[in-house]
């Protein structure tokens, strides 16, 4: 077995969206930084702003909420 | 007397270019994550894309292979750094899905661990396609798998079963 880094930074990606990530320290640099406010101005933070937001899109699209 | 050898560098080569042309002795392009996604989706939203990307994923490749060429060609052209490649490449595989869902298309997601006994869907489909071009080339007619494998599947005849290797038919 090969490490696949794309499908290991999307796994990461979507355990920190979770509600349990907030003290987990296995996310990495996608983490919430414990219990501290994140800095929005971080780059990892807008990554995961970003991603949160398309996902929300798609997710709302295959629900049926969002009309395209 | 040796013959002189022509398929050498002159000398000199290395000094015609520009000092800093290349992009990665220069800043990048897009510094921030919001620059770079901004340049991503709007080049994403495309219906040209859209087309492309679906034929790719409908071809057997993976988002994550697709996200990650993007992102790769990015820095070669210096748009943006490693670093932000490696952010940014969550979201680029998170608008291709959207992308693929809106248009009703299949894919594969490509997050699982790389098995090295498996060859890539990609591959497989490219091997097949080219082995049916070549038949048609060939003029041998095409040979329907579905009718191949029922007839692989049907149980074996309970005579011949039941007779042992070495034994006679009667």
């Amino acid at each position: 077995m090969l490490i696949n880094p794309a499908g290991m930074l999307y796994r990461k990606m979507e355990a920190s969206l979770s509600d349990e990530a907030v003290e987990d320290e296995k996310v990495g640099f996608f983490s919430r930084g414990g219990l501290q406010k994140p800095n929005i101005d971080q780059p990892a933070t807008r990554a995961q702003h970003y991603f949160s937001k398309i996902r929300s899109i798609r997710e709302g699209l295959n629900n049926g909420r969002t009309k395209l | 007397m040796a013959e002189p050898n022509f398929n050498q560098p002159i000398p000199g080569n290395s000094l015609t270019t520009d000092i800093n042309s290349s992009s990665i002795k220069n800043p990048p392009q897009y510094a921030t994550i919001d620059e770079a996604v901004d340049f991503y989706i709007q080049r994403m939203s495309t219906d040209e894309f859209s087309d492309k990307l679906i034929y790719a994923l409908e071809s057997g490749v993976s988002v994550s292979q697709i996200a990650n060429i993007m992102q790769m060609h990015g820095v070669m052209e210096g748009q943006h750094t490693l670093d932000i490649s490696i952010l940014i490449l969550p979201i680029l595989m998170e608008f291709i899905r959207y992308i693929a869902e809106t248009r009703g298309v299949e894919y594969n997601l490509g997050i699982e661990e790389y098995d090295t006994n498996r060859a890539d869907d990609a591959l497989i489909v490219n091997a097949v396609n080219k082995l049916k071009k070549e038949n048609r080339t060939a003029g041998i007619p095409e040979i329907d798998m579905e009718e191949e494998i029922d007839e692989q599947e049907q149980p074996p005849n309970e005579d011949q079963s039941i007779r042992g290797l070495m034994e006679r038919g009667i």
